[in-house]
């Protein structure tokens, strides 16, 4: 046995307090990814503050935005009216993810953490960036980097994000609410995810952490991710989350391509477009956005936008078909959209 | 077949009163009888075995694929409370005898079954994950994090990888366990070819499998005195010869059990090193030892189904014929073992009409685990051969791919010049086109859409040889009336429990309530392995055997016996049948425990073996896979929408467990076609898919809804007393390559030769085929 310490918080100001008196010690909520990475040896705190229970876990309409508490969990986001509203994205994300077992368990706040899905993070006999820092080279540099990243990538690291529901958030520009010691805090998501040469910056200045996994976020030891504010952004009927991925389901993303449109007599007044399993971050293409706005929503003109999101990309040993499978994804993505949002975003047909 | 000499000259007949079958005999959709145990979780696993003062063992897996060990530092794991014991190579080390071969799970009296490296005697590693520590504790936890504690110190050797088409290959005798010629040549091949009018060249690639079942590998050893018992969960006579062999104990004193065995799909057959680590440290500690091993370790260290790479040509006439074919496979393999357990050119060898061929298998020595046998090995890559260059034949010349296998359809097998003990395939082609709708396919690729989707039809032969060996069953009637059949099979969740007594019953006239099957213990006789869809063809030709003796037993006990409830009739009045004798000119009639008298039970063995005209005849299995896909034309993703399969396998002994393995086969299939590879970093061997998040068996979303199985009538008298051809592997054979011709009609772009069909291999294809 590993024996460690367990803590329970009741608050958020207590979860706060006693992470600040054990800035070794690590939250767990749902649990779905810490506690397999306990078992496998790749996180071994000694001590754990349990804050399932502290509150946080409703959701609410606050006028401009939707906030959605960070104990909420990832079942009962994806199925919240306001979020199928002015949302949808993010439920059809979060319902593509995991099975609805690990759903019914994980929070939205551990969601935004979930660890990277790389073989050298999970293998301990491997050098991993993340566990060790950015003084070495990932294992995966160079291997089996099928499901790694081609945007944000770093001659050190091209592991990518592999979370579901964080790809139409940061497409939504979503907002990360944060509890410190020093009080509460807003995040902008696309500040929240670090890109890997931010974090060996941070790191060769002496202004990591200590802890290199944390050091992947704007989260200080002793901060507390509350609660995520989702925007209203009248795209809500034209939303999509398309996900390729190596079996039908229970399978990360080999690419996922999320798009939010706002359509006017067939135009693109506005465009929203993100995808997942193809950067190091949640990869939103300001790009694509752009070229889309005052075109006309067709197939063609969504293909030649989506063309755009190889721009920069950089492949490693085995993973360059997703410079093919990148614009197909994010053209499927952007033509369900247009096609209009589905009218149950938990349970809808598939398309292939 | 049913040894005659044991059968004594008894005429038999049906019980007046009914003549029909008896209730849940052959041929009744009989759910399984161990169904209750299993869902209620009261059927005992090998990992379930309660034992007094058990102690666990958890084993160390290597994180190189090929060096040496250099040093082991084993101090904080000796330390760590709960600790009892820590093995190395060096330290306290378990001396187990290496096997010189590997050996076939195919010969009951051959010297055993085991995988051809016991790890943890010397400093060598050749592959990632191979053992190299044991620790055992008082509790699973203790053992797996005293092992965590444990720093080795590798030097790093040459790794040899088994990536298509670098490097040397190796010439081969035999395949499999020497069962077969790596080489096969008819006729004049290459001329054949050269002479060809329409000439087809592909090369096709399947990749790393790894068995994976439910239930992990795991050994609990106890011993008493010099007697070993283990509960291990594979073939109960092969895991005893090789533990005995590994032990270097006579193998009389090994008392194995595998009652239930979690799935196998051929990864439970054969005796592996963790059983001998387990018993050998039971003995030394003098309590009961349970290793487990991990999940990661089901992907490292207990075999797999080794990659293949065929280079292809095909000759034939206008009209589709084909004449010539020519194969040269290449199967990877470790680097201690010469056999090539996946060839990938074995189906083509009979298959069809071609008068030339050239078939030949080499082996490319890799650091990678144990190359055995997984589910319908050879066959799956040979069909996905075999069928392919088929399906592009007739793409070739524009002939429909059914009518292209009926003009290749040969008379006799050309592998051997035999006939057929029965060859079915027309007739499931013709079955399988009519409940599937085939005629209403449009030819043209890419013409066929719906929803938006392109829309596919694709279609392949399926093979199984059945294969037949020695069974020797007990069959026993105690005077409550309990009627038991006993022999060491293997039930690996396909149905043995049931259709065992459902042949008893048949031939006893008793309900197959009364009948019940105790296997999975070598204190009964040898019987097959679950292994080639044997054990239904063998141990049930034995247990009809048996059936027919104990029942002629009873009829001369009724008749010999100085209290004989028939004594001074004679044979020829007494009829049997519904569990009772009756004696035809009174019309007494007693049940068959009554006839035991004071005997407290009747016990009679049964023998079956191949009958002597087996050697003169071809004996295979056919069946036809149709499959309709979906893709989407934007991204080129696919699923499969729809099978239509229909299936000769002689006589099906139960529609319901059949069917089952129809399915479970096809759900094999579409994981083998488009979901499931492993793969190594190439500059390590290390792999890099050794879990279930990255080695994806296919789920329930990757099957499709809309599945059709039927079972095409055939008699085949050749094969073995009961007419059955085992099944077990004939489901989903063939269907990896009808689900890469669906992709090509759907979209019109070439055939994906390289499995598994990824999302983007569609896109990678170019119109001819090439990666």
């Amino acid at each position: 046995m590993r024996p460690y310490n367990y803590l329970v918080a009741d608050s958020p100001e207590q979860a706060v307090a006693l992470k600040t008196e054990r800035p070794d010690a690590q939250f767990i909520a749902g649990g779905t990814n810490q506690i397999d990475l306990m078992k496998m040896g790749v996180r071994r705190p000694p001590a754990i503050i349990d804050i399932a229970d502290i509150g946080l876990d409703a959701v609410e309409d606050r006028g401009d935005t939707i906030r959605v508490g960070a104990m909420v969990t990832n079942t009962a986001c994806a199925g919240h009216p306001l979020v199928m509203q002015y949302a949808p994205a993010v439920s059809m994300a979060i319902m593509k993810g995991a099975t609805q077992q690990i759903r019914n368990m994980a929070r939205v706040g551990g969601n935004l953490l979930q660890s990277v899905r790389s073989v050298c993070f999970y293998d301990v006999a491997q050098p991993c960036v993340r566990r060790d820092g950015m003084n070495i080279t990932c294992g995966a540099v160079g291997g089996i980097d099928r499901m790694n990243a081609i945007l944000g990538t770093h001659p050190k690291t091209n592991d990518a994000n592999a979370s579901d529901m964080a790809v139409p958030m940061m497409a939504l520009g979503a907002t990360v609410n944060v509890l410190g010691p020093d009080g509460p805090r807003a995040v902008p998501m696309a500040d929240f995810f670090r890109l890997p040469g931010e974090v060996e910056q941070l790191q060769a200045a002496g202004e990591g952490t200590g802890n290199p996994e944390q050091d992947w976020y704007a989260l200080r030891p002793t901060d507390l991710i509350t609660s995520v504010d989702l925007p209203k952004t009248r795209t809500g009927q034209n939303q999509s989350y398309h996900k390729v991925r190596d079996r039908h389901s229970y399978a990360f993303a080999l690419i996922s391509g999320t798009a939010a449109l706002r359509l006017v007599a067939g135009t693109v007044a506005d465009a929203r477009v993100a995808a997942g399993g193809v950067g190091t971050i949640p990869w939103r293409f300001a790009n694509i956005e752009a070229a889309l706005v005052g075109e006309p929503a067709t197939p063609d003109a969504f293909e030649a936008a989506a063309a755009r999101s190889i721009e920069g990309a950089q492949t490693g040993t085995v993973n360059a078909f997703k410079l093919d499978l990148l614009p197909r994804v994010l053209t499927r993505a952007l033509i369900e959209a247009a096609e209009g949002t589905p009218a149950n975003p938990l349970f809808w047909e598939e398309s292939a | 077949m049913i040894d005659q000499d044991e059968l004594k000259p008894i005429r038999v007949a049906a019980h007046a009163a009914d003549p029909g079958a008896p209730e849940g005999g052959i041929g009744t959709p009989l759910p399984r009888k161990d169904g209750l145990l299993k869902v209620t979780g009261t059927a005992i696993y090998s990992g379930d075995v309660d034992l007094p003062d058990l102690a666990y063992g958890y084993l160390v897996s290597a994180t190189v694929a090929g060096g040496r060990v250099r040093s082991i530092d084993t101090a904080a794991a000796r330390v760590h409370p709960g600790v009892i014991a820590v093995v190395t190579h060096e330290e306290d080390p378990i001396r187990l005898r290496q096997p010189e071969t590997y050996e076939g799970p195919f010969d009951l009296g051959g010297p055993g079954a085991f995988l051809a490296h016991v790890p943890m005697q010397d400093d060598r590693i050749y592959y990632d994950g191979q053992y190299v520590a044991l620790v055992v504790a008082e509790t699973f936890e203790a053992a797996q994090e005293a092992a965590s504690l444990i720093a080795v110190e590798y030097e790093q050797g040459p790794v040899a990888m088994w990536g298509y088409g670098e490097g040397e290959t190796q010439k081969l005798d035999g395949l499999y366990y020497g069962l077969g010629h790596a080489l096969h040549r008819r006729g004049d091949p290459e001329a054949a070819y050269d002479a060809a009018p329409v000439k087809l060249q592909a090369t096709y690639h399947t990749p790393p499998h790894s068995h994976q079942p439910i239930e992990l590998h795991t050994a609990t050893a106890r011993w008493q005195g010099d007697r070993l018992e283990l509960w291990d969960g594979g073939w109960p006579h092969g895991v005893q010869i090789g533990v005995a062999q590994m032990l270097s104990i006579p193998r009389e004193t090994v008392r194995v059990h595998s009652e239930f065995i979690g799935g196998s799909f051929g990864g439970k057959v054969l005796a592996l090193p963790h059983a001998a680590l387990c018993a050998a440290a039971s003995k030394r500690l003098r309590r009961p030892v349970r290793i487990q091993l991990t999940r990661p370790q089901l992907f490292h260290a207990v075999g797999m189904r080794s990659p293949t790479k065929t280079d292809c040509r095909l000759g034939a006439t206008e009209d589709g014929r084909v004449t010539s074919m020519i194969l040269d496979g290449v199967n990877a393999t470790c680097l201690f073992q010469d056999w090539a357990c996946e060839p990938s050119t074995l189906a083509s060898r009979h298959m069809y009409a071609n008068p030339h061929m050239h078939a030949d298998m080499r082996v490319k020595r890799a650091n990678l685990p144990s190359n055995v046998p997984m589910r319908s090995p050879g066959e799956m890559a040979s069909m996905f051969v075999s069928e392919s260059l088929l399906n592009e034949l007739a793409e070739a010349t524009g002939i429909d791919p059914v009518e292209i296998r009926r003009r290749n359809e040969p008379q006799v097998n050309l592998e051997n010049d035999k006939p057929w003990s029965s060859r079915s395939l027309l007739a499931c082609l013709d079955r399988g086109a009519e409940m599937f709708g085939w005629a209403d396919r449009d030819p043209a690729p890419g013409s066929m859409t719906r929803n938006g989707k392109l829309i596919g039809w694709g279609m392949a032969s399926a093979t199984y040889p059945t294969l037949v060996t020695n069974a020797s069953v007990d069959a026993r009637i105690d005077a409550d009336g309990r009627i038991t059949v006993r022999a060491a099979a293997m039930d690996v969740g396909t149905g043995t429990y049931t259709i065992l007594p459902q042949i008893a019953a048949d031939a006893l006239g008793v309900p197959v309530s009364r009948v019940h099957a105790l296997i999975g213990d070598t204190a009964f006789r040898p019987a097959a392995a679950a292994a080639g869809a044997m054990t239904a063809a063998t141990v049930g030709a034995g247990v009809q055997a048996a059936a027919v003796k104990l029942r002629d037993r009873l009829v001369t006990l009724s008749l010999e016996s100085p209290n004989g409830v028939f004594a001074g009739a004679v044979v020829d009045d007494v009829e049997v049948g519904d569990g009772v004798l009756r004696h035809a000119p009174t019309g007494r009639t007693v049940a068959y425990e009554e006839v035991l008298g004071d005997i407290p039970y009747v016990q009679v063995t049964g023998h079956a073996a191949p009958g002597a005209q087996t050697a003169d005849y071809s004996m295979y299995a056919f069946g036809a896979n149709y499959v309709e896909v979906e893709v989407d034309p934007v991204t080129l993703w696919s699923r499969v929408t729809r099978v239509a399969g229909a299936y000769a396998s002689g006589t099906v002994l139960n529609p319901l467990t059949a069917r089952s393995q129809i399915l479970g086969g096809i759900a094999f299939a579409v994981g083998a076609a488009t979901t499931e590879a492993s793969y190594a970093d190439p500059r390590d061997g290390r792999w890099a898919t050794d879990d279930f998040g990255a080695y994806h068996v296919p789920v329930q979303a990757d099957l499709p809804l809309d599945v059709q199985v039927e079972f095409v009538p055939e008699e085949d008298s050749i094969v073995n007393s009961l007419g059955v051809k085992g099944l077990g592997e004939l489901g989903g054979v063939g269907m990896p390559a009808a689900i890469t011709h669906a992709l090509h009609h759907a979209t019109g772009r070439g055939f994906v030769r390289h499995l598994p069909v990824h999302p983007e291999s569609l896109a990678a294809v170019s119109a001819d085929g090439e990666h």
